[in-house]
C-alpha cells in the first residue's frame, strides 16, 4: 500500500472575490522510502501540493491519506512526528532571533521528549556540522550551513516523510550537491520517503525515482526515472521541459546522449 | 579583559548564555559607536544614579519648611537652584523628584508595552473576528486625547501616584498593540512560524516564543521613545493636582507650585522643568540610538 495518495487533489485561492484553481485534479501515490518528484515551472502548482498536504493551503476537493488514513484537520501533533517539510529558502525558513539549539530543540520540547542535549549533537553531526556551531544563530551560518540546520530540524521528531520544497534552489552549485547528497545518505540511513518539488530536472533525475510533471496546477505527464534518463516522455511540454535542461543533466555522466 | 573580550566574541559559543551574551555586546559594541545614543544612555545613567543616592547627594531634606529662608535666588549659599514658596531647597527636591519621575516611568515601562504587545501580538496571529475586535478597542483608546482620557481616570479613581501610573497605563497600550501587530502580521506568514507550526506548536507557544522576541525590538524603541511624553503626562497630572499629591517632591507638582511666582521668583518653576527638560531629551537619544542597534531592518547585516 502507498504511503502517500492523493486523489483527485484541488485547491482553490480565494481573494477578492477572484478564484485562483491552483491545483486541478492531481492524482498520486508514493510509496514507502520511494522518492518522488514534482517538475513544472513556477506557479504549476507543485509547491501548492505540498503545502496542502500540511495542511497550509485550501483544499476544495479530493483527499490526502497518509498510510491509509485521511490527515486531519487541523493537522494535529500526530501528523507532525509523520510528516515534516523543508522550505526553500534556508535564509527565510529559520528564527533570526533563535540559536541553532533553540531552534532544533524546540521540537522535541513540544512533543515533550527526553535526552534534548544528546539529540540535538546527534542531529548536527546527522547533517554534518560541527557541534560547535550549536549555540550560533542563523545569521552567523552561510545558506548550505543553515539548509542543514533546517534539514536536521525536519528530522528531529523522526519522520517518515520528508516534503523537500525546492531544498537547493536558493543554493549554490557546489553547495547544492552537497545538500542533495546529505538528502540521499539520510533516505538511506532513515528510510525516508521523499516528496521533493524543483523547477530543475537535473536536481529531480539526481534525487527521484518517479516524477509528475506539471503544468498550469494539471498533471501532464508521469515518468520514471529511466524514462527521463532516455528521454522517452510522451507529451510535447516534457519534452520541452526536459530539453531546457537536458545539457546540464548529462554533464559528468557518461550517459549517452538522447 | 581580553580575554573577557575573546569569550564574548566568540563565534562558537559553548552555551546558551554565552551566545546570548555575546549577541547583547554587539549591540553595545553598535551603540557606543553612536554619540548621541551615548549621551542619552549618560543622562537616563545619571538619573539613575541620583534618585538611588537621593538620601546621600541631597543637600536638604525635600520636606523641611523654613519660612525666613523662602523664595531665595539660584545661587545662595547653601541653596544652589535657591528655595520655593515654603523654603524648601528645590536642587534636594529636584534630587528626590527623580525618584518618583523614574518609579512611574518603571511602573508605565512595565505595564503599558506588557498590555500592547498581547493585544497585538494576538490579534496579528489569529486575524479574522478577534482581529476586528481587538483593534476596533484599540481605535477607540487612540481617539481619546491621551491626556484627557488620564484625566477621566484619576478623577475616578482619585488621585494620587499608583492612580496616576494606572491611568498613564492604560492610555499608553494602544500605540504598542499597533506596532506589535504591524510585526506580527509580517512575521506569522514567514517560513520559520509555518515551520513551527508544522511541529505541532500551539497558538501560545508560536506567540510567546516565537512572534514577540521579533515584535520586541520596535516596541522598546517606542518604549523608550514615549518615557518623555509618559514623563511629560505625569508632569501634567501633576500639574493639574491630579497626580501626586503634595508636599511630595514632584517635578510637575513643582512647577504648578511655582506658577504663582513665575514672573518675580522664575526659578521656583523653571528649575523643575529644566529637569523634566534634559530627562526626556535624554530618553528620546537613547530612543533614537536603540532604533539604529535594535531595528531588524538596519541591523541584520
Amino acid at each position: 500500500m502507498a504511503l502517500i495518495e492523493i486523489e483527485n487533489l484541488t485547491v482553490t485561492f480565494r481573494a477578492k472575490g477572484r478564484e485562483v484553481q491552483a491545483v486541478q485534479d492531481v492524482s498520486l501515490s508514493v510509496d514507502e522510502r520511494e522518492s518522488y518528484g514534482l517538475v513544472g515551472e513556477s506557479g504549476s502548482g507543485k509547491s501548492t501540493i505540498l503545502r496542502a498536504i500540511c495542511g497550509m493551503a485550501p483544499v476544495t476537493g479530493g483527499t490526502i491519506r497518509i498510510g491509509g488514513q485521511p490527515v486531519p484537520t487541523p493537522r494535529g501533533r500526530a501528523f507532525s512526528t509523520e510528516v515534516q517539510m523543508v522550505f526553500q529558502d534556508p535564509y527565510a525558513s529559520l528564527h533570526p532571533r533563535h540559536t541553532i539549539d533553540r531552534t532544533l530543540s524546540e521540537p522535541l520540547a513540544i512533543h515533550g521528549m527526553p535526552d534534548r542535549d544528546a539529540r540535538v549533537v546527534q542531529a548536527l553531526t546527522d547533517v554534518g556540522l560541527p557541534p560547535a556551531f550549536r549555540f550560533r544563530y542563523p545569521h552567523q551560518l552561510s545558506g548550505g550551513q543553515r539548509q542543514r540546520v533546517a534539514i536536521a530540524r525536519a528530522l528531529m521528531l523522526r519522520p517518515k516523510i520528508l516534503l523537500l520544497d525546492e531544498p537547493t534552489s536558493a543554493l549554490d552549485a557546489s553547495v547544492q550537491a552537497e545538500v542533495l547528497n546529505l538528502l540521499n545518505r539520510l533516505r538511506a540511513e532513515q528510510g525516508l520517503t521523499f516528496l521533493m518539488v524543483s523547477h530543475d530536472l537535473a536536481v529531480i533525475d539526481h534525487m527521484c525515482d518517479r516524477i509528475m510533471v506539471l503544468q498550469h496546477g494539471r498533471t501532464v505527464e508521469e515518468i520514471t526515472r529511466d524514462d527521463l534518463a532516455g528521454a522517452r516522455m510522451t507529451t510535447p511540454y516534457a519534452r520541452s521541459l526536459f530539453a531546457a535542461s537536458a545539457d546540464r543533466m548529462l554533464e559528468g555522466s557518461e550517459r549517452p546522449a538522447p | 579583559m581580553t580575554t573577557l573580550r575573546a569569550w564574548l566574541s566568540d563565534p562558537n559559543p559553548a552555551s546558551r548564555r554565552q551566545a546570548r551574551l555575546g549577541q547583547a555586546w554587539l549591540a553595545w559594541q553598535r551603540i557606543r559607536r553612536n554619540r548621541l545614543a551615548m549621551a542619552g544612555l549618560v543622562i537616563v545613567g545619571i538619573l539613575l544614579m541620583v534618585a538611588a543616592l537621593a538620601p546621600w547627594i541631597a543637600p536638604h531634606d525635600p520636606l523641611t519648611q523654613d519660612l525666613s529662608r523662602r523664595l531665595l535666588p539660584p545661587g545662595t549659599p547653601g541653596n544652589l537652584l535657591g528655595t520655593d514658596d515654603f523654603g524648601r531647597d528645590i536642587l534636594s527636591r529636584i534630587i528626590y523628584g527623580a525618584r518618583i519621575t523614574l518609579y512611574i516611568i518603571a511602573l508605565v515601562a512595565v505595564t503599558a508595552p506588557v498590555l500592547g504587545l498581547l493585544i497585538g501580538t494576538v490579534a496579528g496571529y489569529f486575524g479574522g473576528w478577534i482581529d476586528a475586535v481587538l483593534m476596533r478597542l484599540t481605535d477607540i483608546f487612540l481617539a481619546f486625547p491621551r491626556l484627557i482620557l488620564a484625566l477621566a481616570l484619576v478623577a475616578v479613581l482619585g488621585p494620587g501616584i499608583e492612580n496616576a501610573v494606572l491611568a498613564i497605563a492604560l492610555t499608553a497600550w494602544p500605540p504598542y498593540a499597533r506596532v506589535a501587530r504591524a510585526e506580527t502580521l509580517t512575521v506569522r506568514s514567514s517560513d520559520y512560524i509555518a515551520a513551527i507550526r508544522l511541529q505541532g506548536a500551539s497558538a501560545p507557544r508560536i506567540i510567546a516564543g516565537h512572534v514577540v522576541p521579533m515584535c520586541l525590538p520596535s516596541v522598546i524603541i517606542r518604549v523608550t521613545l514615549d518615557m518623555a511624553g509618559v514623563i511629560l503626562i505625569a508632569a501634567g497630572l501633576g500639574f493639574l493636582g491630579l497626580g501626586v499629591l503634595p508636599p511630595t517632591p514632584e517635578w510637575g507638582l513643582m512647577i504648578s507650585s511655582g506658577r504663582k511666582y513665575l514672573f518675580e521668583q522664575w526659578w521656583v518653576a523653571t528649575m523643575p522643568g529644566l529637569a523634566i527638560f534634559i530627562v526626556s531629551l535624554g530618553f528620546n537619544l537613547l530612543g533614537d540610538g536603540l532604533r539604529d542597534v535594535l531595528d531588524p531592518r538596519s541591523a541584520s547585516r
